[in-house]
């Protein structure tokens, strides 16, 4: 007999659907798959068999055919294993097809005793069935959450074999349904956390960069030695970086699920990322890859910040790789049958020390590098890298009496008010642009929507010629000051937010070098 | 501060110490070597200090000779005869006025001197005592030495560089010798009277030691007898300073105990000039050993009286063409000319606040590098304007970035 | 009787062995329901030890004797290419007589086991003991 459960296919965050079709025939006892790689055939074997038998269901003694169609299609993982065993059940009258069972799709993977577990992906998957018009979509509980975040998507949520047929016996009615989820709700919930942004003592022109930063999407690149404090305030970028909205928040979802991220049971990511590798990272790691393509970092930190500490010892390649995302917002990994995309609109921050020893340029401590080693170090910032950086900071070690200025006014909380006030108006400025922050403006957007006031073009052009910026330098301090402007709720920008914005530029590895 | 291992015990008067010193220092003047052989033996001038002056005559009472084959700085009867009376007299607590000694026990001590590995016990002191103490520990200080005959560039080499540090608020430090260091202290010391006058026209207390003298002989001794004018100058105007007590002449095994103490105390020594031999390489070796900047003055190529400061330059010792190269190392912008009439405006002894923020930055920049937060703090302006004037000034030309996030007044204007 | 060292001896006792335990299945499979529709059927160049069929299975059964347990379970030694053989000659039969497969729902592997070191010969009956893949 013939019976079909459709599922979904994932090849990077897009969902193909899949049908998976089983045919029993009474003959010689044979189980074969096709459409799946081999070693996934003979594994996916005997998790369904002894699922089926430890369900207490009858294990047909017949020629058995399960063909996951479209052959071309490529295919892998453990999820189809559910839909595979309730094909066979359904092909063998243990689950009888009411009104078709078209109208529900199942993806799972099966342990021996029956049990469903949970796969990555998820969400996709819910939204690929959705897309295709299936009405229902049979899971593993601990993903029904991030399934639910679909509208229009019955969702049922399953522990074991038993269950999932049930549900199919049933199409659907009488079943537990997984609730809707109040994304809005959960998104609107204050960020709690142990760390605030008024914990930082002093440095308040450190804060006020990395406010400016934050506000517009810009990359930075912090210098300082160590122990300066470059990583505190790495940790405490989150907490000052504006809400997500719900489409932000899915994106995100969909990207950390397929990465397998999603703590088991919750259905959305309602902070933005704060992705950190170290430096030993791989390219694959860090830009994604692997033989069947994964997000890397990159795209972990999609929507947030990537924060690459100890910046000069990436690798090369690795720090290559970052390129195509810095530029385009997504990253684009390409194998022999298929190419994936996936996004990565990321905020870098990078950190590094002044030169190998750390204390280069430190008004206390002496440097204790060679010459040649400071300029090897810094040889390792790769141009095009640092095109993209809009603001340099140097963060320095603080004297004994700045480490006990506290502001406590300043909290993550109030800075952040001020942050998502300037990104909202940004939004409305670039809306239709594509980009959804200044840092994102090319310099089309740069020259049709930033209004300089007259002072702050004369400014300008003196910069330009006294201070001999480049072309591309100049761009990037006037996508800072309409960042600075719209933090001060500025019409038009002035010469004073040019002024600021010059000061995060940076001076040129070597004019300090003394 | 004082070394661990040279802390006195608490339980003996700091009177009897001070007089114990100044007993030392009288006991160095006459035996050379006495107080450092002590000191070794002990471990330590603090340890030294603490012996009972019966032990220390005991030690020594043997009569010796510094019998180095019949030289000419072999001890004089005269000399010996000296150091055994003072050693029987034992310390005398009216020995050490307070105000023409100052002793290694004492708090006014120069600070910078202690980092000697053999500090004098005491140093003797004419002219403006308290104020010159003062200014060695507070001010930046530079030694200018060189040859006793040197050229006509020689000196004004070196009367330009003393007048332009002493301009700046530097106090100029050299042996009193013929010379290099006469040319010094004179520029010195009209340079000082000049910047009382300008301190006086705006209202500012005047005051201030012009140069400070130290001595290869007691300070009521004239040597040579040439400079005796000059040593009358720097008597009333500044300050004249000696490990060696009243009366003892200069003879040549004191002049280089004298460099030590002139390196010891200052933070950078500049040789302006001297042959091969010149006695102020002494100077420049002792200032390396403490790890104290050696500037050296060039001159044209196989010129005789430039080997000295080519020798040092070859060891690694810093170009010195003006004044500007040895402010720059100490931290000081340009303040002489151009910006800093400007820079100059803003001075706490003022009280008068500038209401143009920019000037406010600017002066705030006065001597040396400073973060965005520091001048925030010290202007009471918020981080991004004071970020926006930087950027301006930077514009205009009259600051720089310079690491750390620091921005300074631009060199070369 | 003859000793056992003489080879050809030896060969006739395992032959002798083997129908021993072929009997003692067939008479077990008879006495529970099971019709024997061939014994040491010849297929191209292999042979099927028992076919048997009750009700809706059809079972191909293979044979194993052994006279003690010391070289394992019966069941193992039916090894993997034996069993590619039995369910290749297995399709071939049924491919040649396709009226043998009315009524028939399943179609099973199965190994009996005899044990002849007891008496009566203890006989196992493992029931879909493999499949053909």
């Amino acid at each position: 007999m013939l019976a079909s459960v459709p599922s979904e296919a994932l090849n990077g965050l897009e969902g193909h659907p899949v049908d998976v079709e089983a045919d029993v025939v009474a003959a010689a006892p044979t189980f074969s798959i096709v459409g799946l790689p081999d070693a996934a055939v003979q594994e996916s074997r005997e998790r369904v068999r002894a699922a089926i038998v430890n369900s207490s269901f009858a294990f047909p003694s017949r020629r058995i055919t399960v063909n996951l169609a479209p052959a071309d299609l490529r295919k892998e993982g453990p999820s189809f294993d559910l839909p595979v065993a309730l094909a066979l059940l359904q092909a063998t009258g243990q689950v009888p097809s009411v009104n078709g069972t078209r109208g529900i799709a199942a993806v799972g993977e099966l342990g021996l005793d029956g049990g469903v577990r949970p796969v990555t992906g998820a969400l996709a998957v819910a939204e690929g069935v959705r897309r295709r018009g299936v009405a229902g979509l049979v899971v593993p509980a601990q993903n029904a959450a991030e399934a639910a975040l679909v509208a229009g998507l019955a969702v049922y949520p399953v522990r074991d074999l038993r269950q999932a047929a049930a549900v199919l016996a049933g199409g659907g009615a009488g079943a537990d349904r997984a609730a809707p989820v109040d994304a809005a709700a959960l998104l609107s919930t204050p960020p709690s956390g142990d760390v605030d942004w008024s914990d930082i003592a002093g440095q308040g022109q450190v804060k006020r960069a990395l406010e400016v930063a934050v506000a517009g999407a810009h990359n930075v690149l912090m210098s300082g030695p160590p122990g300066a404090g470059k990583t505190m305030f790495a940790r405490r970028l989150p907490g000052i970086m504006p809400p997500m909205s719900l489409d932000e928040a899915i994106a995100v979802t969909r990207v950390h699920s397929v990465a397998g991220l999603l703590p088991a049971g919750e259905a959305l990511v309602v902070r933005r990322p704060l992705r950190a590798p170290h430096h030993t990272i791989s390219t694959a790691g860090l830009v994604g890859g692997g033989a069947t393509p994964r997000p890397g970092e990159v795209s972990l930190a999609h929507l947030g910040v990537l924060f690459l500490d100890e910046f000069p010892e990436f690798r090369l390649s690795a720090l290559e790789g970052l390129r195509q995302p810095l530029e385009d917002g997504d990253v684009t990994i390409s194998r022999a049958l298929t190419s994936v995309r996936f996004p990565a609109r990321i905020m870098l921050v990078a950190a590094m020390n002044p030169c190998p020893c750390g204390f280069h340029g430190d008004r206390e401590r002496e440097c204790t590098c060679p010459s040649y080693r400071v300029r090897q170090y810094r040889s390792r910032l790769s141009g095009p890298l640092l095109d993209r950086v809009d603001l340099r900071i140097e963060v320095p070690r603080l004297a004994p009496q700045e480490r006990r200025v506290l502001d406590l006014e300043q909290t993550s909380e109030v800075v952040r008010a001020r942050v998502t006030a300037a990104r909202e108006r940004q939004l409305e400025r670039l809306d239709g642009t594509g980009a959804y922050a200044n840092a994102h403006m090319t310099v089309r957007h740069v020259r049709r929507l930033c209004r300089l006031d007259p002072e702050a073009v004369r400014l300008l052009d003196r910069a330009y010629e006294q201070l001999r910026l480049s072309a591309r330098a100049c761009d990037r301090v006037v996508k800072v000051a309409q960042t600075i402007a719209d933090l001060a709720g500025a019409e038009t920008i002035a010469a004073s937010h040019v002024a600021e914005g010059l000061t995060y530029r940076s001076h040129g590895m070597g004019s300090h070098a003394g | 501060m004082r070394a661990d291992a040279d802390t006195p015990h608490e339980d003996v008067a700091r009177a009897e110490l001070r007089a114990r010193a100044v007993w030392f220092a009288e006991l160095a003047g006459w035996r050379r070597g006495f107080v450092g052989g002590l000191a070794a033996k002990c471990g330590g001038l603090g340890a030294a200090l603490l012996l009972e002056p019966r032990a220390v005559a005991a030690a020594s009472a043997a009569r010796r000779r510094a019998a180095r084959n019949g030289e000419a700085d072999a001890e004089s009867e005269a000399e010996s005869s000296a150091f055994a009376a003072v050693l029987a007299r034992g310390p005398s607590p009216e020995a050490a006025p307070d105000s023409s000694v100052v002793t290694w026990v004492d708090e006014a001590y120069p600070p910078q001197l202690r980092e000697l590995p053999d500090p004098p016990p005491a140093l003797f002191l004419s002219g403006l005592a308290t104020a010159g103490l003062e200014a060695l520990g507070r001010r930046h200080v530079v030694a200018v030495v060189g040859s006793r005959s040197p050229s006509a560039y020689g000196r004004e080499l070196a009367a330009t560089i003393a007048r332009d540090l002493t301009a700046a608020g530097v106090l100029v430090v050299s042996g009193l010798a013929l010379g290099i260091d006469a040319a010094a202290h004179e520029a010195a010391l009209d340079a000082a009277r000049g910047r009382r006058a300008g301190n006086a026209s705006r209202g500012r207390p005047s005051g201030g030691v012009a140069t400070v003298a130290v001595l290869g002989c007691g300070v009521d001794v004239e040597h040579p007898p040439s400079n005796r004018r000059l040593f009358a100058r720097v008597r009333g105007e500044g300050l004249l300073v000696s490990e060696f007590t009243w009366g003892i002449g200069a003879r040549p095994w004191r002049f280089p105990a004298r460099n030590r103490v002139m390196a010891g105390l200052s933070e950078a020594t500049v040789m302006v000039e001297g042959a091969e031999r010149s006695g102020a390489l002494i100077t420049a070796r002792y200032a390396l050993d403490l790890g104290r900047d050696v500037f050296a003055v060039p001159g044209e190529a196989g010129r005789r009286l430039s080997a000295g400061p080519h020798r040092l330059l070859r060891q690694g010792a810093a170009v010195c063409e003006s004044a500007r190269d040895v402010l720059e190392a100490l931290g000081y912008g340009d303040l002489a000319v151009g910006w800093g009439d400007r820079l100059t405006g803003q001075e706490a002894a003022d009280g008068t606040e500038e209401d143009d923020p920019a000037r406010r930055v600017a002066g705030a920049l006065d001597g040396g590098a400073r973060t965005a937060d520091q001048l925030a703090a010290a202007t009471r302006l918020a981080v991004p304007d004071v970020l926006a004037l930087l950027a301006g000034l930077e514009v205009d030309g009259a600051v720089e970035a310079c690491g750390g996030g620091a921005y300074r007044v631009r060199r070369g204007r | 009787m003859a000793r056992p060292t003489d080879p050809s001896r030896r060969t006739v006792s395992r032959q002798r062995l083997g129908r021993a335990a072929e009997e003692a299945a067939a008479r077990y499979l008879e006495t529970r329901g099971w019709r024997l529709l061939g014994r040491n059927v010849r297929v191209g160049r292999g042979e099927l030890d028992i076919i048997a069929r009750r009700g809706p299975v059809l079972a191909f059964v293979e044979v194993k004797a052994r006279r003690t347990h010391s070289c394992g379970a019966p069941e193992d030694a039916v090894g993997a290419a034996k069993r590619r053989q039995v369910a290749r000659l297995a399709e071939l039969w049924l491919a040649a007589r396709p009226w043998a497969m009315g009524g028939v729902r399943d179609v099973r592997f199965d190994i009996i086991a005899v044990d002849l070191t007891s008496f009566p010969a203890a006989v196992r009956h493992l029931a879909a003991a493999f499949t053909g893949d």
